[in-house]
């Protein structure tokens, strides 16, 4: 996965962004403090990343310098959009370590609001990582009593080289075709159901990530996820189909299309051993589905359209060969530059682990990006539940559309998820 | 009211369609669950033991005896 994910910042800026705001924040030298300490005990934020032939390969320096930290005044509450956007359309450096950065709007005040900033290399960090750093970074700040991460400092192997025992010699192989047939199977019929006159996603020449956030409170949040449970459907799937639905309405008019969307599987409790959240990595997978929508889809049906799909393909144990052939499908999406991969992707890590305090410090939103690219999906998102409600960071690309469509498609989305939690 | 483990396993061996489970078994990691069939363990022992959880506990889920010990004290407290 590392692979594809370096690949893809070769082609285009590549960066994932993660937001902490903050009331009462630290001080920049705890801050400073904090981000040594983390350095010390985390490998992966002392590497780089080197090529050697088709391969790419951490190389870790014991001499790598600080995590970079840049300091600048707080000014309002948008500023961190501009930061975070021109960092999604800026390239992460992977010769140089370390791969993270950290922008810090700092106000000093009692009960002032600050947002920290880190832009890294996903290859370091997935989802559930970044959720322990940022633990684990707040604690240090208030200065609270954290045990030294000794074992930490071990590099975990890749995903591909602890692969459980059915994805193991001619099993594996097995395992890998099945997977490529079921993809071949699905791209005919994608071709076939898109019909004459209609042509998939294409790419655009030129294309800058931007950004658009949206909230539902808590009861909403907490009748949505009921709603879900008595449908006996993941949340994931909801927040899919929520996302893939708003799209077909605005940008595709309600078309009768083929559309796909994609998800992300965490692979760290079925890898052998199992790799635990607090060492850093990414232990992800990438999954595509295709679904077809009519002119007015049903909301609970297409949610269980996509849980089906998303199910049939767990049973198969398609995460692990999707994982283990996303270089190939990088490399054959930048080659030919004749598709994208989807419609949509969603990053659904669920409800974050983290404390609302932190000492005097007081954790008040957390957003997230990935960077798109105009070989990517049309509209993707990352979403979470952060003390009981769930939010959005939805990122679009302006020449896909202009920014009162994306709110619209953002608007669609919560309204899908507050009528449909009745 | 008081659930033994035992009950717990069953209804975690019946949603997996496996033969044996125990207390200490992880079900993502050991028994081979995704978030699929966690929901539909939850959404069973909610609708048989009257009970809600929140999403947020699914989160701290890791065995069997962790599912158990949540059942338990989401019962307890209904019962208050």
């Amino acid at each position: 996965m590392e692979h594809a994910l370096t690949l893809t910042g070769q082609f285009e800026p590549f960066s994932v962004v993660g937001v902490l705001r903050l009331l009462n924040g630290p001080t920049p030298e705890a801050l400073r403090r904090a981000l040594d300490r983390l350095q010390r005990e985390q490998p992966l934020l002392n590497v780089g990343i080197t090529a050697q032939g088709k391969r790419f390969y951490f190389t870790e320096s014991t001499d790598s310098p600080p995590i970079p930290l840049q300091i600048d005044a707080w000014q309002d509450d948008m500023q961190w959009q501009t930061v975070a956007a021109a960092a999604l359309n800026t390239a992460v450096n992977i010769q140089t370590a370390p791969l993270i950065r950290c922008t810090y709007l700092y106000q000093t005040g009692k009960n002032k609001v600050v947002d920290l900033i880190f832009v890294y290399h996903h290859a370091i960090m997935d989802a559930a990582s970044g959720v322990q750093f940022y633990h684990r970074l707040l604690s240090l700040c208030a200065g609270e009593d954290v045990d030294e991460m000794g074992a930490s400092r071990l590099l975990r192997p890749a995903a591909d080289e602890i692969l459980p025992s059915e994805m193991q010699g001619m099993k594996r192989n097995g395992r890998i075709l099945r997977y490529m047939a079921g993809q071949m199977a699905d791209e005919i019929r994608y071709r076939r159901q898109l019909g004459k006159g209609r042509a998939a996603p294409l790419h655009v020449a030129t294309a800058r990530n931007l950004i658009v956030t949206r909230q539902l409170n808590k009861a909403s949040t907490k009748a949505i996820v009921r709603r879900s449970r008595r449908q006996r459907v993941a949340m994931n799937s909801v927040v899919s189909t929520a996302l893939l639905l708003a799209v077909h309405k605005h940008l595709y008019k309600n078309q009768p299309l083929p559309l796909r969307a994609l998800t992300f599987a965490n692979l760290r409790p079925y890898l052998t051993p199992p790799v635990p959240n607090e060492y850093f990595g990414c232990y992800i997978a990438m999954l595509r589905y295709t679904l077809f929508c009519d002119e007015n889809p049903d909301f609970w049906q297409t949610v269980q359209q996509f849980q089906a799909a998303l199910s049939r393909s767990s049973k198969r144990g398609a995460k692990f060969p999707a994982m283990l052939m996303s270089k190939q499908l990088m490399k054959t999406l930048i080659r030919f530059q004749s598709f994208r991969m989807g419609t949509t992707a969603v990053s659904y890590p669920g409800p974050l682990n983290l404390q609302p305090t932190y000492g005097a410090i007081q954790l008040t939103d957390v957003h997230g990006f990935i960077s798109n690219n105009r070989l990517g999906p049309e509209f993707t998102a990352f979403a979470k539940i952060l003390f009981g409600a769930l939010s959005w960071d939805f990122l679009y690309l302006d020449a896909d559309m202009d920014q009162t469509m994306a709110e619209t498609i953002a608007d669609e989305v919560t309204y899908l998820l507050q009528t449909n939690a009745r | 009211m008081i659930i033994p483990l035992d009950d717990i396993c069953n209804l975690v061996r019946l949603q997996l369609g496996i033969r044996q489970v125990n207390g200490a078994d992880h079900m993502l990691e050991n028994l081979g669950a995704d978030s699929v069939d966690v929901v539909n363990i939850i959404a069973t022992a909610e609708e048989k033991y009257q009970i809600e959880i929140d999403e947020a506990e699914l989160t701290r889920l890791q065995t069997v005896s962790d599912l158990h010990q949540l059942i338990q004290q989401r019962i307890t407290a209904a019962n208050r």
